[in-house]
């Protein structure tokens, strides 16, 4: 993709969302030896406890530390967002390459299909999915991913069929680069940068789909960290002890962030001059 | 210019568009009954022990079965169940007891309101700094523009709802805290349309307009700041492309104005994105309703589906979803033809 | 400074425009000085010498990073250069108006013609005085002003009407001073002359200043009386338009050769003109072979467009002898390039007869690779041809790969190097190329599986008069080194007066009449040569 480092650091915006997004997965790696406390650990005689110097941004209704919990918090996050882009994102793109190269019925077909996945609404029918199947990451995951797809087979598909028509591959055609060595190696390529962009702002949204998810019990099982029902065990409390909710919040927003950021770095990088 | 044969092929061929897009709507409606059927089957509790009680003797529950077509193959048993919710069977929620269509017909008012209001405003809003920035690409009101579509679509709107809660309700006093009334009002404001803000105003009650508005400011605040990110960002950049176009230049080489640029140029183009965001923005407020609701404490359809979500109420939950599912699907189709509609190059 | 026809309308002193900042950056435009007075003026240059910058600077339309920068601006005495928004808003249109290249962008797509025509007249003037100005503006430019016209949509024009509507509406409020930029670029051939006659006629009619942009020097000549030659941002000669073909100066000089007629057939354009490299190859010598590079015969293609069958082709016939140039001429849509990939292979689902070499071809099968190497082409637009994430030595090499050939590097240094590359530029990717050097990389690749038909797609219309010469340049020393066979397609009469031996001419789909270089000389030009019947030809 030709993305020499200098040339990365000319967009701020790439830059403040990329490294954000280091920290939260190291975070997320390292977690066991960064985090001061045991995340699950309860000390009822510590609970809700403001900030202080040994638990930096205090503890919760059962006295366990937030700090602690908030970093081991980054891995649930992740780990469905990176599920749902794996799932979600070759899937569509697989779909639309085919629906733009061929044309005729194999697109017909295949346009209908993804609009009708298209016309469906995410977040309800992903609730719908985890609260009749049951709560966890794979559930949710997998209600995310089968309704984010459709974007990027649409997306695809058009791109597909411009480049079909352009010059380039006509003239590849000519040198005798037919099928599928035409399609991994010349249009797979053209269409790729503009799917990243919108994975990560997808991902962006993900993060707080997936936060909600969880604030209303429907994310991974307690007493797992998870940073959206971390907010709801907060609630309880947020007139008195606000930080118990606020923390967990502000962590999703951050990490949201960071995905909106990079996603603009990404997009005035590669777009407009690269073509 | 045009033809005869031209006109009828054209019109033949939106007729044949049209009709694909309604295949498409229906085709989406008919997977979304079946999702919702699939998952009514696949919920572990036995609806006959729902209907026949905890006590029922084993005759008794197969006989129940029978009745409910339980034993028959699944593709009968999802035609009875179109034939229920067509005659209004909608099944019954074990939570509140009721029926649960009657449930979704009381709280889909409330939720209108908040959504509807929280759209408008943020349509509003949003257009208007879209155009603002892309007027003046690097000055002040970009800069708002760009942060608040920043913002908007990173932050959790159930944490904010929360914190804005916390802060203005519970520290300063200064508006309405959950549910829609205080006490007080909540006897004296006899609901007729639904929509309190109406509602109140016909009460003539003094005070209940002033306590309305109160309550909804905060959800829709909350409510709105997505829809402002999106429909503010896609105005600018809209904007933005159409007015680095030639038919800008020439226009202003016509001593055209930048204001009527802006708004007699530049927005007909743009009119039907805008549309659309609007549309896909309505649908996607429709969604946060469900959290929105739950932090306030809205009685809306959001807080029914949250709370049967937690309650693991089936059929709630199915109800509240087909009826959340048939208007984002309906939405979207309404809003393909609009923009069809309203583009020139058609004709 | 100058000798203007009469006193100056507009008066220009050391205008000078920077794109970014002008500490590091060097300036676009530099200290480009004239007067404009109620006469036609020409300021001719390729692309990239600054002529469309200056335009858009005389009416403010640049807009940051750019900044403008000059001694003296006025339009009749009055400064332009310390004018707020809200007065340039009410100089132009009135006082100074412009005429863009293309009327599919320059009008907006959601107003109607009425509508934009009268734009111009400003919000005072009422409606039935608009009407009627609006409607006489139209028949000044030969439309009818009736309101069939008037609420029309712009993707109801033809290329033509448009450029009138775009015409009608600048000159609608009497502005003094219309400049035009590139104003016909976007026409078909035939329609050219007829728009910029038009455009000359109107606004000495009218007695405005005009100041004509234009790449075109034959144009220039034929209707300005005063023209201004622009290389690289400056000004580097001025002359009177009936002077301009003797001028002294090297760059006029070069830029006047480099266009391409029936004159310049059989020399070269870029280098000494006076050295012709067809000594070797006589045009009247008898063909090498008896076997025909083409032969199409009764060839149609029909395209099944949304229940509407069209007739792309229509029973066309034409052989090609090996080692000749043969062109395709006709306006936008005469089906000379559906034609041309029938030749390639590209497109399937023709009927009729196609012999290549001697050999047959059938309509749907897929052509066998050694058939394929045998036949290659040249596209349009060379950024379009070549693919944005490919290195160009990664572009050839993957040719010769699949090809199963192997010295894959060699080969294509060796190709570069044909076509006046360095072989060192193979690291690079298109971008970062100019559009000259982009096209010889497409030309490499077409060479490098040794092809014995070479189709060329309008090789040339994107390119600049004195890029496309030395590509001109390029193709016919290609026909001589390789004796290779040349069809070309183009709707530039000029150019292919000068490279091809015989031209056949299209219109809708059909064949409209065909000549050789001979004939073409004697009529004069490639029009009239294909329309006057042809006892030798079949």
């Amino acid at each position: 993709m030709n993305l020499r480092l200098p040339q990365a650091f000319r967009s701020p915006a790439a830059v403040v969302g990329g490294t954000l997004l280091t920290v939260v997965i190291l975070a997320a790696l390292l977690a066991p030896w960064l985090a001061p406390f045991d995340p699950l650990m309860q000390n009822l005689d510590q609970r809700l406890q403001p900030p202080s110097a040994i638990h930096l941004f205090g503890t919760d209704s059962l006295g366990r530390d937030l700090l602690s919990r908030l970093i081991f918090g980054c891995r649930p996050v992740l780990g469905l967002v990176a599920l749902v882009a794996v799932v979600a994102v070759p899937f569509g793109l697989v779909v639309g390459l085919l629906s733009g190269f061929r044309g005729g019925w194999t697109d017909r077909i295949l346009m209908r299909f993804t609009d009708i996945v298209l016309a469906f609404p995410h977040l309800v029918l992903a609730m719908a999915l985890v609260g009749t199947l049951g709560p966890g990451l794979f559930n949710a995951a997998f209600a995310l991913a089968a309704t984010a797809w459709p974007a990027y087979a649409r997306q695809a598909r058009t791109e597909t069929r411009v480049l079909r028509q352009s010059d380039y591959l006509k003239a590849s055609e000519m040198a005798g680069i037919t099928g599928f060595r035409l399609m991994r190696g010349h249009l797979l390529p053209l269409i790729l940068p503009s799917a990243v962009v919108r994975l990560s702002l997808d991902m962006a949204g993900m993060v707080v789909a997936a936060a909600g998810l969880g604030f209303l019990g429907l994310g991974i099982r307690p007493p797992t960290p998870e940073w959206g029902a971390m907010v709801a065990e907060g609630s309880r409390v947020i007139f008195d002890q606000w930080w118990v909710a606020t923390v967990p919040g502000a962590a999703v927003l951050l990490v949201s962030l960071s995905f909106n950021l990079l996603s603009e770095g990404l997009r005035d990088l590669w777009d407009p001059r690269h073509g | 210019m045009t033809t005869p044969l031209a006109w009828k092929t054209s019109r033949l061929r939106r007729l044949a568009s049209v009709g694909g897009s309604v295949l498409t709507v229906a085709g989406s409606l008919l997977v979304l009954l079946i999702v919702t059927f699939g998952l009514n089957a696949l919920s572990p509790i036995d609806p006959a022990l729902a209907v026949a009680g905890d006590h029922a003797s084993q005759s008794t529950l197969a006989q129940t079965r029978r009745e409910l077509g339980l034993d028959q193959p699944l593709p009968v048993q999802f035609l009875l169940y179109l034939g229920r919710l067509a005659h209004g069977d909608w099944g019954t929620s074990r939570s509140t007891g009721q029926p649960v269509l009657g449930d979704l017909a009381r709280a889909l008012p409330a939720t209108l309101e908040l959504s509807t209001l929280a759209l408008l405003l943020a349509t509003g809003f949003g257009v208007i700094l879209g155009l603002g920035a892309a007027s003046r690409p690097g000055g002040a009101i970009d800069g708002i523009s760009r942060f608040l579509a920043l913002v908007g679509s990173s932050i959790p709107i159930f944490w904010l709802g929360l914190v804005l809660m916390a802060l203005f309700y519970a520290r300063l006093h200064w508006l309405g805290g959950p549910g829609r009334l205080d006490g007080v009002f909540q006897y004296t404001v006899p609901l007729t349309t639904g929509f309190l803000l109406i509602d109140s105003i016909r009460s003539g009650q003094e005070g209940a307009v002033a306590n309305a508005v109160s309550h909804l400011a905060l959800p829709v605040l909350v409510l709105m700041l997505h829809a402002l990110a999106k429909i503010s960002r896609l105005t600018r950049s809209s904007a933005l492309e159409e007015l680095s176009k030639e038919y800008v230049t020439f226009a202003r080489s016509k001593g055209v104005n930048q204001r009527r640029i802006l708004f007699y140029h530049v927005v007909p183009n743009i009119r039907g994105a805008i549309i659309t965001t609007t549309a896909l923005a309505y649908v996607e407020l429709l969604e946060g309703a469900v959290l929105t609701e739950t932090i306030f404490a809205w009685p809306g359809l959001g807080r029914y589906l949250a709370t049967a979500l937690f309650a693991a109420d089936s059929p709630a939950i199915l109800g509240a979803t087909l009826v959340l599912g048939a208007a984002f699907i309906l939405i979207n189709a309404a809003v393909d033809a609009l923009v069809q509609l309203l583009d020139p190059r058609a004709k | 400074m100058d000798d203007a026809a009469d006193k100056p309308l507009l008066r220009v002193r050391d205008l000078t425009i920077h794109y970014g900042d002008a500490t590091t950056v060097p300036p676009s435009v530099r200290a480009v000085s004239f007067d404009l007075g109620r006469e036609a003026l020409a300021l001719v240059g390729s692309s990239g010498s600054g002529k469309s910058s200056v335009a858009r600077a005389l009416l403010a339309l640049l807009r940051p990073p750019a900044s403008v920068r000059a001694s003296e601006m006025s339009l009749l005495g009055r400064d332009l250069l310390n004018l707020s928004p809200h007065e340039w808003d009410k100089l132009r249109g009135n006082e100074i108006a412009m005429v863009l290249q293309d009327p599919k962008f320059a009008l907006n797509p959601v107003l109607t013609v009425g509508e934009q025509v009268g734009e111009a007249l400003g919000p005072e003037v009422r409606k039935s005085e608009r009407r009627e100005r609006v409607a006489a503006a139209l028949e000044a430019v030969g439309l009818s002003g009736s309101g069939r016209l008037l609420s029309a949509y712009p993707h109801h024009l033809s290329g033509g009407m448009g450029q009138r509507v775009m015409l009608a509406a600048s000159v609608i409020a009497r502005p003094r001073v219309l400049v035009a930029d590139e104003p016909t670029s976007a026409l078909d051939a035939d329609l050219r002359d007829q728009a910029l006659d038009l455009v000359a006629d109107l606004t000495r009619r009218l007695g405005m200043g005009l100041l004509l942009i234009t790449h075109d020097l034959a144009q220039a000549v034929a209707r300005c009386d005063r023209v201004l030659v622009m290389d690289q941002g400056a000004i580097v000669d001025r002359r009177p338009a009936s002077e301009l073909s003797t001028s002294s100066h090297p760059y006029t000089r070069a830029l006047w050769a480099s266009h391409p007629s029936a004159g310049t057939y059989g020399t070269r354009l870029v280098a000494d003109p006076t050295l012709s490299f067809r000594q070797t190859h006589a045009p009247d010598a008898p063909p090498d072979t008896t076997v025909e590079a083409l032969r199409l015969s009764e060839l149609s293609v029909t395209y099944a467009h949304h229940r509407r069958p069209i007739q792309a082709v229509s029973s066309v016939s034409l052989a090609v002898r090996q080692g000749e140039i043969f062109g395709l001429f006709g306006p936008s849509g005469c089906g000379k390039t559906t034609l041309l990939r029938v030749m390639a292979g590209i497109l399937p689902g023709w009927t009729g007869h196609f012999d290549l070499f001697g050999q047959p071809v059938a309509s749907g099968t897929r052509w066998s690779p050694p058939l394929r190497r045998t036949v290659q082409m040249v596209f349009q637009d060379p950024y379009a041809s070549l693919h944005p994430r490919h290195r160009v030595g990664a572009i050839l090499q993957e040719v010769l790969h699949v090809a199963g050939e192997d010295d894959v590097e060699d080969r294509a240094a060796e190709a570069l190097r044909e076509v006046g590359l360095d072989p060192g530029l193979w690291r690079r990717f298109p971008h970062q190329l100019s559009g000259g050097q982009r096209q010889r990389v497409v030309i490499a690749r077409a060479l490098l599986l040794n092809p014995r038909l070479l189709l060329a797609d309008e090789p040339t219309s994107a390119l600049d008069l004195t890029t496309q010469a030395g590509i001109l340049d390029l193709l016919a020393e290609i026909r001589l080194r390789h004796g290779m066979t040349l069809v070309l397609v183009s709707h530039d009469p000029g150019v292919l007066a000068h490279l091809c031996d015989r031209v056949l001419g299209m219109e809708l789909g059909r064949f409209v009449g065909e000549a050789d270089h001979n004939q073409i000389v004697q009529a004069g030009s490639i029009p009239t040569a294909l329309s006057r019947p042809n006892p030798k030809e079949r």
